[in-house]
């Protein structure tokens, strides 16, 4: 084994500046394989149907909050 | 080694006939954020990519982007397949047909031919896999342009099925990310 | 080109295939998972088995794979050219 980390004793993201932290996913529900392959995950934690509208969150907030 | 499985990951259907829109599909077969670079990208970091975890995971979303590059090539396939030369003449797919006919060729949208410039492998795991997250936000990015001017619902619900596979390679690059950096830290303390 | 009962048993071998996809995806990040290992491992059991029904009706899925004579393993249709259209 070349981890010392053991699953559980990852911090979600620890405080070092300049690096980027991404969470652990933890499997929790499944998809059955029908529903995963329609979906393009097994996990329903991971399907993201948001997409990018092409206005950014900054010319949105500009807009709306004079 | 590699095996080869005849099947594809994903049931492909296209129910039109649109040799323009398989000039646009093949973006994704021979462009710079594409599954060609992204393929030969992350198996080309391997050999340099320390933690057997990554290079666990560099082999098995290497292997599948290949895979998904077979599906794109079969959606520009089908979109062709029986086109007349009068339905390719006066579209962006003709120049791309005076060379190659109907057979797909990684070259972008606009024409502009594969490159390794589009890729990287540094030796430094860190810049390898930033690189990596990157490269897959660049591929969901461009299948959401993609899934905009579809107007064939087989080939728009490919394309979703595209995207959200290169939703799921980020979060294993960034889990990678996290594995590899807790290893480099753990080194530095003698 | 594919009868309905053989694109039916394909496709289940693909969405079988797409969980170990994703299983093994999951486990080279998170090896010690034993929940996700018992998925893997299920799945994986439940893929050869469709292989098997797959293969003894319809000829190999990989030139590995046995065949009767002639050689099944090039017979079409060829991925790209199985019709999903009506399924």
């Amino acid at each position: 084994m070349d981890r010392d980390y053991g699953e559980n004793n990852r911090p979600c993201c620890p405080g070092s500046l300049a690096r980027a932290c991404v969470p652990f996913q933890t499997m929790n529900q499944v998809f059955s394989p029908r529903e995963a392959l329609k979906a393009g995950t097994l996990f329903p934690e991971l399907v993201n149907s948001k997409f990018n509208t092409g206005v950014s969150d900054w010319e949105r907030s500009w807009k709306y909050d004079g | 080694m590699w095996f080869y499985e005849k099947k594809l990951q994903y049931p492909v259907r296209v129910y039109s006939t649109n040799p323009a829109l398989a000039a646009m599909i093949i973006e994704q077969f021979g462009g710079a954020d594409g599954e060609l670079s992204a393929g030969i990208r992350y198996l080309t970091q391997r050999w340099t990519m320390p933690t057997n975890q990554g290079k666990a995971i560099l082999t098995d979303i290497g292997t599948e982007e290949l895979a998904h590059w077979e599906i794109i090539g079969t959606l520009v396939w089908k979109l062709v397949k029986d086109a007349k030369p009068e339905q390719i003449k006066g579209t962006p797919f003709e120049a791309h047909y005076v060379n190659h006919g109907k057979s797909p060729f990684p070259h972008d949208a606009a024409g502009v031919p594969w490159e390794a410039k589009y890729i990287n492998s540094k030796d430094d795991p860190i810049a390898d896999l930033q690189e990596n997250m990157a490269a897959e936000e660049k591929a969901r990015a461009t299948y959401e342009w993609l899934i905009r001017i579809s107007d064939d619902p087989g080939v728009t619900d490919t394309l979703r099925f595209l995207r959200e596979r290169e939703i799921v390679h980020f979060q294993r690059f960034g889990e990678t990310l996290r594995i590899v950096q807790e290893y480099i830290d753990s080194k530095k303390f003698y | 080109m594919m009868d309905r009962a053989q694109i039916e048993l394909l496709m289940e071998i693909m969405e079988v295939s797409f969980v170990l996809d994703e299983t093994a995806l999951y486990l080279d990040t998170h090896p010690d998972d034993e929940r996700a290992l018992r998925l893997h491992n299920n799945a994986s059991q439940r893929y050869q088995e469709l292989k098997e029904m797959y293969q003894a009706r319809y000829g190999p899925l990989t030139n590995r794979d046995m065949s009767r004579l002639p050689w099944g393993y090039i017979d079409g249709p060829w991925p790209w050219e199985v019709d999903f259209n009506n399924f």
